[in-house]
């Protein structure tokens, strides 16, 4: 397999690695990310996420016919927009809907820009966006973990619609879920968000394997936590803020799965930890004045415009130190040199 | 009864005339006037009454521009422009309050918009130069045939999948999708119409080039 020698094209990486093994790590992690909503929600689960993989790739070999260039089977990168899409829906969305969703985010978000590295905005994230917009209400109708949902057709009759954490929170109320349903995801919520000891164990592997880097996710949840502290939602205490933003609609999902794309991420330190920071308190922003729950996404692609920006404040905040550094070792060396 | 070589040669020329409005088209291959395209074209009633005012306005803008001294400077053949801009708009408003009393109120402030419009300041400051006194005429219309097209184009495709609706009459039985009426899908839709555009320019070139060659 040909490695990656040059930095020349996105996405980029800062490790001994290729494109594939990098996409490899990412898709190790989703049969653990899909577990826990396969307990929770049934066979369901496993529909969506065969339908959206159905309809990434259509569209992916569609646009690949269109353009007249070859379609590459080991590009995965459909397949990772694909799994990350009905993770961020309910269980009991209907199939069209993610079926839209994929297909908006190969033929919108990612062909039109020139395909895999060029993408502007994370492909995954403008589907959900799409999808959320048009039909909030299929999209924010969650039900309770515990109650296996019927594979084909309708939900089931006994099924209820529950309030989610975040639903709590946007009305100015303190979620009564226990911390030990929060870890494991006993919680009304899209399918692979809730679980947060999953999310925590995958980007423990992720950080390990360095296909993520710390400062984006370090970024988001400073972002949320100093924001949820200064101006909390709820009147039960700034601490207990920060826990239930924190842990509420798809705050650590995203920040670990969708704000660390290499492709649409900064590419400097610096602007990483800026542009996690961003997102997290757009996401703040987005919670105080929006009418969705889950509103990373949105979030993400208004910070994603910001990228090449943010690049070049990193790479001016770099040079800024690194300057200050030789300075401060110039005067140190001078001033050995009279000691002498 | 027409002879066949005739209808060919009509339709030929009908081909050429939309292949050229599309590939010299100021929107969609110049990227001016994105503003009432992307956020009011949600309806074909819309797209008809902003066109017709651009119409109104543009052509003789165009016209008298072109009997403009060569050597005025450009800011001041800008403010002229503007000044006549503004003298023709108020028959434009009168004729789209007459005939389209109800979508005057949903277009806002983008009908006065017309006036300051970045097609018009551009064609003003490149007709100076055409000596033909003919040919500004024929641009004028050409451009304004153009921005229907695309104008009508998006408010078709807007309104028929954003409301099921086509001149605010129900065709299909959906309730339809509201983010094709939000700038946005403007911005999308418009953005694919500009790829095809283009696709349509460099064919339309390669052939000339081909012709000549």
């Amino acid at each position: 397999m040909k490695r990656i020698q040059k930095l020349t094209k996105a996405p980029f990486l800062r490790h001994d690695g290729t494109i594939r093994s990098f996409m490899g790590d990412m898709l190790v992690v989703m049969p653990f990310l899909y577990a826990m909503p396969l307990f929770f929600y049934g066979f369901r689960v496993i529909k969506s996420l065969l339908i959206s993989i159905i309809f990434c790739y259509g569209s992916d070999m569609l646009c690949y016919r269109v353009k007249k260039g070859k379609f590459d089977f080991s590009d995965m990168s459909a397949l990772i927009t694909a799994s990350l899409i009905p993770l961020m829906l309910p269980a009991s969305v209907e199939s069209w809907v993610i079926m839209v969703a994929a297909v908006f985010a190969i033929l919108v978000a990612k062909h039109p820009f020139g395909a895999l590295g060029n993408n502007p905005f994370n492909p995954a994230a403008v589907g959900f966006c799409f999808v959320a917009i048009s039909w909030p209400e299929k999209v924010f109708s969650f039900t309770k973990p515990g109650v296996w949902l019927n594979v084909f057709g309708k939900i089931g009759e006994d099924v209820k619609i529950v309030n989610t954490m975040a639903d709590s929170l946007m009305n100015n109320g303190r979620p009564f879920t226990k911390a030990m349903d929060i870890f494991s995801g006993n919680h009304a919520g899209a399918m692979g968000v809730t679980c947060i000891i999953v999310l925590l164990a995958c980007a423990g592997f992720l950080l390990y394997r360095k296909t993520i880097n710390y400062q984006i996710p370090l970024g988001v949840v400073v972002g949320i936590a100093v924001t949820a502290f200064l101006f909390p939602r709820i009147t039960t205490g700034r601490f207990e803020s920060i826990w239930f933003e924190l842990t509420s609609g798809m705050a650590i999902f995203g920040a670990l799965f969708l704000a660390t794309e290499p492709v649409t991420s900064p590419k400097h330190p610096y602007a990483k930890l800026i542009y996690g920071f961003l997102i997290g308190i757009g996401t703040m922003l987005f919670r105080f004045y929006g009418k969705m729950e889950n509103c990373l996404p949105f979030a993400l692609l208004i910070v994603n415009s910001l990228t090449p920006f943010l690049d070049k404040i990193g790479m001016a905040i770099d040079s800024y130190v690194d300057r200050g550094f030789r300075k401060e070792k110039t005067i140190k060396s001078a001033g050995g040199a009279k000691n002498a | 009864m027409h002879s066949p070589t005739f209808l060919k040669k009509t339709l030929n020329n009908t081909k050429k005339l939309l292949t050229r409005l599309i590939s010299e088209n100021p929107i969609l291959i110049g990227g001016l006037s994105l503003g009432p395209i992307v956020a009011i074209s949600t309806s074909l009633k819309t797209g008809v009454s902003l066109s017709l005012t651009f119409a109104i306005i543009f052509v003789p803008i165009i016209i008298i521009s072109s009997f403009l001294p060569v050597k005025l400077s450009k800011s001041l053949r800008l403010i002229i422009c503007s000044l006549l801009s503004c003298l023709f708009f108020v028959p434009a408003l009168y004729f789209a309050q007459t005939i389209f009393p109800e979508v005057n109120d949903k277009v806002g402030v983008f009908l006065p918009l017309m006036v300051v419009n970045p097609i018009i300041s551009f064609k003003s400051e490149q007709i100076s130069r055409i000596k033909n006194k003919l040919s500004p005429a024929l641009e004028s219309l050409k451009i304004s045939f153009g921005f229907t097209l695309v104008m009508c184009t998006v408010s078709v495709i807007r309104e028929i999948i954003g409301k099921g609706t086509i001149w605010d009459k129900p065709i299909f039985n959906i309730s339809g999708n509201v983010s094709f009426l939000l700038p946005f899908m403007g911005f999308i839709i418009i953005g694919f119409l500009a790829a095809a555009a283009k696709k349509v320019r460099l064919k339309y070139y390669n052939n000339d080039e081909e012709a000549e060659g």
